[in-house]
């Protein structure tokens, strides 16, 4: 009795610090006031008009979208191989590179950021939205690794041997065997490193330049101006788009049993 | 057929695993590799197969030299222990991957598939997948699609050591037919001595990456040459001895205050030799009185086991345990008799 009192409680404060926010969010985004206020008055969907009629959010939003496809795209490229190696080859100092490849992960973004800015002054001269892909699929190529690993190790390594045993080569185990059993690993790390990619704000803050911006920047500098329900409303569509692209994900390839 | 000679495997530099390893298994034998949890049997598998680089030696299959030859191009037929099946694919596809590696046409890869099936009693499972299968149907797509490529040599890690104890019997029943109706020459590796002993043509008997013993199942179960083949064989019981006469066929070992006659070849034993006497519980007797090559016993403790009675009993010569019929007459607690039949004595050098 009194543990399912305190279980019930605790999940009752978990629920509303979490949802919270959101609902408050989602609830402003529909107020006819013209600052963000909670309770809202009155009902309008001016606000999410207004999300389309301004130019600066439908431009960096397709920057966002084609950074986010790209980078993660990319991010899979390097990262397969090397998930693969690292699964696969006892080489000298695999531990060393598997720590090495976790350091985007713990270095906090903005230094991330700041260095990169750095180095592509020193040593590159890409336009903007080069280096915002550089420095994207930088961030991104460690998640691509760990859960493509992750994937990996959940395979039998004798399902492989199989495949070798009876006449594949290396490549044609791995293109006929191996790619189809962790696909859904592969999806779970698309979907993660687009999310990152179209959420993150500190190393495209550094890497972004005049006339590119990613949405997030797009909403950080509106909100320097304004401070109106439109910022409410699009993160409302953001929200929607990103319970969808999961839901979707996760219908399709069961994408829970990775992350 | 197969021919592995001085062969040589180290994971770790200058540590073998196996070490001065011969084997040899003939056309269309079937050759079990038995012995305790880590002593290379895998390791050896894996070297025929090609999945573990050799330190020295050579592996033959009919005469060409497979040592440098990588795993793909082998043509050997392998059996995982947890059978491996591609999980993603239906069986019909499984068994279908090695025909597809080969190039078989679209045609006869279905014909050989429903063939392969049927011989392991799998027809119209074929668009499942092994997700969908019992662990004893999995082990015979496993089978099939080991064998559906017509292998030279046809591998077996502890087939059926993930069925439970029924199905592991008729398991290996039907692996035996199948193996004979092919006559396809065979590896099997197994740590159970019953299952090697019932299945194969040949025994070899492995312990810390060496060859023990070699020879047929009864040579194997009868006549241990080794304590470590006595041991795994189950010779429950053993004492020191000394031989004090050797013939033809008899050898004649003293050991404590008594003699006893074993009618056993003397092979490189000589008077004086010490030796080791084995024999299992089940061939000895217990009798109230003096009979010749006895021993006078204490008997410790009797103990009910269905259709036999033990015994265990102390002696000069240490303690052991006797196994008698469950119909026989009983012993208590006491002063008795250890008879042992000269024919039921193993004598081999200390
Ligand atoms: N990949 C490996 N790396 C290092 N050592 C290994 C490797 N595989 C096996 N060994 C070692 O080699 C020895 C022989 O192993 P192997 O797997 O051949 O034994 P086994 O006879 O098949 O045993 P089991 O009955 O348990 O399967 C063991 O001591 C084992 O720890
Ligand atoms: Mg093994």
């Amino acid at each position: 009795m009194k543990i399912s009192r305190w279980y019930t409680l605790s999940l009752g404060i978990v629920y509303f610090f979490l949802l919270g926010p959101f609902l408050i969010i989602f609830a402003a985004s529909f107020g006819a006031e013209s600052t963000l206020s909670f309770p809202p008055r009155g009902f309008s969907l001016d606000w999410f008009a207004n999300v389309f009629a301004n130019e600066q959010f439908i431009r960096s939003f397709w920057t966002s979208l084609q950074l986010g496809l790209i980078a993660t795209i990319l991010s899979l490229i390097f990262g397969v191989p090397v998930a693969y190696a690292l699964t696969h080859f006892d080489f000298p100092g695999a531990g060393f590179v598997e720590t090495l490849f976790s350091l985007p992960i713990l270095v906090p973004g903005l230094v991330i950021g700041l260095s990169m800015l750095n180095f592509f002054v020193l040593f590159g001269k890409f336009d903007v939205l080069t280096g915002l892909m550089i420095g994207h699929t930088a961030i991104l190529f460690p998640y691509s690794v760990r859960v493509v690993s992750v994937a990996l190790r959940n395979l039998d390594p004798a399902v492989e041997e199989a495949a070798v045993n009876l006449g594949a080569n290396r490549l044609r185990t791995f293109l006929l065997i191996v790619l189809p059993n962790i696909r859904a690993g592969i999806a779970a790390a698309f979907i993660l490193g687009f999310i990152t990619s179209f959420n993150n704000v500190p190393v495209s803050v550094f890497l972004s330049g005049p006339g590119v911006n990613t949405l997030p920047i797009a909403m950080l500098s509106y909100m320097e101006y304004y401070f109106d329900p439109t910022i409410a409303a699009l993160s409302t569509i953001l929200i929607i788009f990103s319970i969808v692209l999961v839901q979707a994900a996760e219908r399709l390839l069961g994408l829970s049993q990775f992350v | 057929m197969l021919k592995i000679n001085d062969l040589r495997v180290e994971y770790e530099k200058g540590v073998p695993t196996l070490d001065h390893y011969d084997l040899t298994v003939n056309e269309g034998e079937l050759v079990s590799l038995l012995g305790p949890s880590g002593c290379g049997k895998t390791t050896t598998l894996r070297a025929v197969a090609g999945f573990v680089d050799t330190a020295g030696g050579q592996i033959t299959i009919s005469g060409r030299d497979v040592t440098k030859i990588p795993p793909n191009k082998r043509d050997i037929g392998l059996v995982f222990q947890s059978y491996a099946l591609f999980p993603h694919l239906t069986v019909n596809q499984n068994v279908a991957f090695g025909l597809r590696m080969r190039r078989v046409t679209k045609k006869d890869q279905s014909k050989r598939v429903d063939e392969a099936l049927r011989l392991v009693d799998l027809e119209g499972l074929g668009e499942r997948r092994p997700a969908q299968l019992s662990g004893g149907q999995q082990q015979r797509v496993a089978l099939a699609r080991a064998v559906v490529i017509e292998p030279q040599l046809l591998l077996l890690d502890e087939p059926l050591s993930n069925l439970d104890a029924k199905l592991r019997v008729n398991m290996r029943t039907e692996i035996r037919r199948l193996q004979q109706r092919l006559s396809v020459t065979t590896l099997y590796v197994t740590h159970d001595q019953i299952e090697a002993l019932a299945i194969s043509d040949r025994v070899v008997v492995m312990n810390h990456g060496r060859i023990e013993q070699s020879g047929t199942p009864e040579e194997i179960y009868k006549q241990p040459q080794t304590p470590f083949v006595a041991d795994f064989m189950g010779f429950e019981n053993h004492f020191a001895g000394t031989v004090s006469a050797v013939d033809t066929d008899a050898l004649t070992v003293q050991a404590a205050d008594t003699t006893f006659q074993a009618s056993q070849a003397s092979g490189d034993l000589r008077a004086g030799d010490e030796v080791w006497v084995y024999f299992r519980s089940e061939s000895a007797q217990l009798a109230a009185d003096a009979v010749p090559n006895s021993v006078p016993v204490n008997v410790l403790l009797r103990t009910f086991q269905g259709n036999a009675i033990e015994y265990v009993i102390q002696s000069d010569l240490g303690e052991f345990k006797v196994r008698l019929p469950e119909d026989q007459v009983r012993f208590d607690a006491g002063p008795a008799y250890l008879s042992l039949n000269p024919d039921s004595l193993i004598v081999m050098p200390k």
